[in-house]
């Protein structure tokens, strides 16, 4: 039995970059920062580098505190309401950037993200289906 | 910046007559990128939300983290208007009370050591 589904959008995407990646822009006031993340179920939340979130004119330690573990080890963030827009669909989030400028993680997670799509991905032919869930 | 102008023009042009041998599919394709291309350099990220409920929201949770901790809540401002074991529990809580835009999230413990992917 087919199990049919229907989406807003479709994003292709490289296959050459490690992951899948995808453009992704958070905003706040009248800023906005553009970066590539990559989708990852397994993480919780969405993580961005600091420096995006000091880009958008937010004071980090200010934001939510929250630790985050990865298989390394563990970091501390600070969480703030964005707006978030990936292949053009807009979400309020709230995501987290680590306290160390030094991480580089920029990841869409479970809460913030993926909770609020109905996602289909076919990775052998690099091509990613969106709508909005919520 | 001349040269420049001339090279962007010429390239067009290549890319348009290679265009015309694509499938209709792959143009649909082509469509849908070149569409999220032009959206994504776009700066303003239009939302119902104010940036002043933003800042509040953000301190709600700071506040009242512990109390609803491992739910989620559904806020309009700094009003409590939903909250639930699941998203949907907390958005239909607050739609059933008047606010379907409220913003809807997960509250972790501050002692929570949350997944981060690897």
């Amino acid at each position: 039995m087919p199990y049919l589904l229907e989406f807003e959008t479709f994003l292709p995407y490289d296959q050459g970059l490690d992951g899948i990646t995808v453009q992704t822009t958070i905003g706040f006031s009248d800023s906005a920062v553009t970066f590539p993340a990559k989708i990852d179920t397994g993480s919780s939340v969405c993580i961005f580098e600091r420096s995006h979130g000091e880009s958008l004119g937010l004071e980090i330690e200010s934001g939510v505190f929250q630790r985050i573990g990865t298989a390394t080890g563990t970091f501390n963030s600070y969480g703030f309401h964005v707006a978030l827009k990936v292949a053009g669909l807009i979400f309020d989030s709230l995501v987290f950037f680590p306290e160390n400028e030094h991480i580089k993680k920029n990841i869409l997670g479970r809460h913030g993200w993926l909770e609020l799509v109905k996602l289909g991905l076919v990775d052998y032919e690099g091509k990613l289906y969106l709508s909005k869930h919520a | 910046m001349y040269n420049l102008f001339v090279m962007q023009v010429e390239a067009l042009k290549q890319i348009k007559r290679q265009i015309v041998l694509l499938d209709p599919e792959s143009k649909r394709e082509l469509a849908d990128f070149l569409q999220h291309t032009v959206e994504d350099s776009s700066d303003a990220l239009p939302t119902h939300i104010s940036d002043a409920d933003r800042h509040a929201q953000t301190e709600w949770i700071k506040t009242n983290r512990e109390k609803y901790a491992h739910r989620y809540v559904a806020l309009e401002g700094t009003e409590l208007v939903g909250s639930g074991k699941t998203f949907s529990e907390a958005k239909q809580e607050a739609t059933e009370k008047g606010f379907p835009n409220a913003f809807v999230t997960y509250v972790f413990s501050e002692k929570d050591v949350v997944s981060g992917g690897l």
